[in-house]
């Protein structure tokens, strides 16, 4: 990703880029922050696109840090994939200090990454960006029968769930077993 | 097919209610069979229904669902050769379900479930207590019996049995009838009867003494004015009767029986007939001794008191072929006083040369639909010349009109007109009124603002300022409704010139509304 005003991404944190110069009122300069999900790249975010993000913005108000203190501890999100964190980074630039519109067309489109998507925003706090994927969950299964949208949200059948609890079951009662060999071995 | 998966159930419960949130009705319903586990998630979303209709009719049983203004329909088709219902255990063969008008439906399988299991489940999914209501057509070849019935559907609060036109009644069919009434009559608020011949189909004492809130009559056949007598329904609509066998004469005696005292229970009764004669409705009043009251352009309401001094009014129309009777017990009436106001609420104390007499004539409401009042002030002194307002009216809550005048009077308030106030599907109105500066008398004044979000609350404030000779001050205070089942307010009239001396309508107070 190349680096811009806005947003950056790279293997070691980046140099904050020069603040857009404007002709106009002389502005305070913008403040930077840097953020790397489970592929350690770091992706460098204005505060105003990571506003979007109440857990982000937290933690940022909590921490107070400067901006060389921000480069240097990027913010961690090992439990987010590096693409989801990218379309989460992307989307957070593109509707930095705008109004969010009722429907969205910056919606990242694959689909299979969907279900990703929205653990990360849940995880993020990103309130719009979890409504609009919410959203295209549900629009998944408009006007589905019963068995397409069985197919379509991989709900299991009532056996198929059965068997799962039977082997869930069956399972636990072999750790629980195991366990107590193991207790009974330490004792002697 | 599509090739799009998502794994839904492992969403975590609060990310999966969200989705369901955004989901429509109709996919709702679609998601909840397809596992029983999908079954309960839905069951737990507790939709915010507002009516089911069940209608069990010969070729196309049906479920409908409304959420306010969205509806969902499930049609049960039994087979491609019109195949007809004989049980609530047939399967059907397709399911065709919409949500608009015009909409070519969706068709989803029969999901290996019988009829009533369909109803089962949609109705445990809705937990539809009290706001269920069925249709029940009565014909040959099909089976229904009492305990099938009170365990397939839920508690229905009001439903329809519709009997099949002029066929003689069979003994299958009878059966079948008596079974629905005896299923469901102990819950039903609402029973309606569709071309029952009375008799035959059912003795009256079948229905008769249930304690419902209405019943409703459409084109019976060998119903007596003595029927009336011993039913104990709340409100009754007899509609397209037959005029020979209820006629003007049998309601003139009907209103001299319920003026003697039977069917004490009785608030409303409706009745219409389709007759080319035109109806001499002296024959329907004669005897009554009715007080004559025109409450619309066109349109008299005769005025009768029973025996316990509970006021009712008489009300006829026609309209083209149609002739029609309306009977309403009105509330009670609280009489004006001497000089002062005398009774209005809390008592409002007499002015000087103010206002001579006011009389709160009637505010009625039925079940909140509809409620009505006169009050008038007589004129009097230097004060106000005469105060009227007429009428404040509302048709099932969505409208409702007023005229109030204040004649002009010696130095008293110049001219005043409050002509109409009207509100469309009632969720919010306001107004500003202004009264224009008279020769002595009041200044200005200003309804500054009625309000009501939802009809949950209103208020307003009302400020007539001082003048030379007229009212010195008036200030309406308040009117508050919280849920609008009660309401108060409070005006004081401040002492002024040659005005009104002093008037304070306390306190009115309405407890559910209903007087």
């Amino acid at each position: 990703m190349s680096s811009t005003e806005q947003g950056t991404s790279s293997a070691a944190p980046a140099e904050p880029t020069t603040a857009p110069e404007s002709a106009a009122a002389p502005e305070v300069p913008e403040s930077f922050y840097y953020v790397h999900g489970k592929d350690k790249v770091v992706h460098k975010v204005s505060a105003g696109a990571l506003q979007h993000s109440a857990l982000i913005h937290g933690m940022i108000s909590n921490l107070g840090y400067t901006e060389e203190q921000a480069k240097a501890n990027p913010f961690p999100f090992e439990n987010i994939d590096g693409d989801i964190l990218q379309m989460v980074v992307d989307w957070c630039n593109q509707h930095k200090g705008k109004p969010t519109p009722p429907e969205d067309t910056n919606l990242p489109k694959q689909k299979e990454k969907l279900f990703d998507l929205v653990l990360a925003v849940n995880y993020l706090e990103i309130k719009e960006l979890l409504t609009y994927c919410c959203k295209q969950v549900a629009m998944m299964v408009k006007g589905k029968s019963p068995e397409e949208i069985r197919e379509i949200w991989m709900i299991p059948t009532d056996a198929e769930d059965e068997a799962a609890e039977k082997e869930a079951k069956k399972r636990a009662g072999k750790e629980a077993a195991g366990e107590t060999a193991a207790a009974a071995g330490d004792a002697k | 097919m599509t090739d799009q998966r998502f794994p839904f159930l492992r969403l975590p419960d609060d990310l999966r209610l969200k989705v369901l949130q955004t989901t429509e009705h109709l996919e709702i319903f679609a998601f909840s069979f397809t596992s029983k586990k999908a079954y309960s998630i839905v069951q737990d979303l507790r939709l915010p229904i507002s009516h089911i209709l069940i209608t069990i009719e010969k070729r196309q049983p049906q479920l409908i669902v409304r959420f306010g203004y969205l509806w969902v329909s499930f049609l049960w088709r039994l087979s491609r050769n019109n195949k007809r219902m004989t049980n609530l255990n047939d399967l059907p063969a397709r399911v065709e379900v919409s949500n608009r008008n015009g909409m070519i439906p969706f068709i989803w399988s029969d999901q290996g479930k019988s009829i009533a299991e369909w109803i089962q489940h949609l109705c445990s999914i809705l937990q539809s207590e009290k706001c269920c209501g069925a249709d029940f057509h009565v014909y040959r070849n099909i089976e229904f019996d009492i305990p099938t019935l009170r365990n397939v559907f839920p508690k229905i609060g009001s439903i329809d049995i519709v009997f099949r036109q002029e066929q003689e009644a069979n003994e299958h069919e009878n059966l079948l009838a008596q079974n629905f009434l005896k299923a469901f009559l102990p819950d039903v608020q609402k029973l309606r009867l569709e071309h029952v011949r009375l008799g035959e189909h059912f003795s009256i004492g079948d229905f008769g003494m249930a304690n419902l809130k209405e019943l409703k009559l459409s084109y019976p056949r060998n119903l007596r004015v003595d029927d009336l007598l011993i039913m104990n329904a709340e409100n009754i609509t007899i509609a397209g009767a037959n005029l020979a066998e209820i006629s003007l004469r049998d309601l003139n005696r009907f209103f001299k029986l319920w003026m003697k005292g039977s069917n004490p229970k009785l608030k409303g009764l409706k009745v219409w007939w389709e007759t080319n004669t035109i109806p001499d409705l002296n024959v329907m009043l004669k005897g009554l001794k009715a007080d004559e009251a025109e409450i619309e352009e066109g349109s008299v309401m005769f005025k009768i008191r029973n025996s316990n001094g509970v006021l009712a009014g008489i009300r006829s129309q026609r309209l083209g072929t149609v002739v029609y009777v309306e009977f309403q017990k009105l509330a009670r009436r609280i009489g004006g006083g001497g000089g002062g106001i005398e009774a209005l609420g809390g008592g409002i104390g007499g002015g000087g040369g103010g206002i001579g007499a006011s009389e709160r004539m009637e505010v009625e409401s039925k079940d909140r639909r509809w409620w009505r009042w006169n009050r008038r002030i007589g004129a009097d002194g230097g004060g106000i010349g005469g105060s009227e307002l007429v009428e404040v009216e509302s048709k099932d809550r969505r409208w409702w009109r007023w005229n109030r005048r204040i004649r002009a009077g010696g130095g008293g308030i110049g001219g005043s007109e409050l002509v109409e106030v009207e509100s469309e599907d009632q969720s919010w109105w306001r107004w500003n009124r202004r009264i224009g500066a008279g020769g002595g008398g009041i200044e200005g004044s200003e309804v500054v603002e009625v309000e009501s979000e939802d009809q949950s609350w209103w208020r307003w404030d009302r400020r007539i300022g001082g003048g030379g000779g007229g009212i010195g001050g008036s200030e309406l205070m308040e009117v508050e409704s919280e849920d609008r089942s009660w309401w108060r307010w409070n005006r004081r009239i401040g002492g002024g010139g040659g005005g009104i001396g002093g008037s304070e309508l306390v306190e009115v107070e309405s407890e559910d509304r209903s007087w």
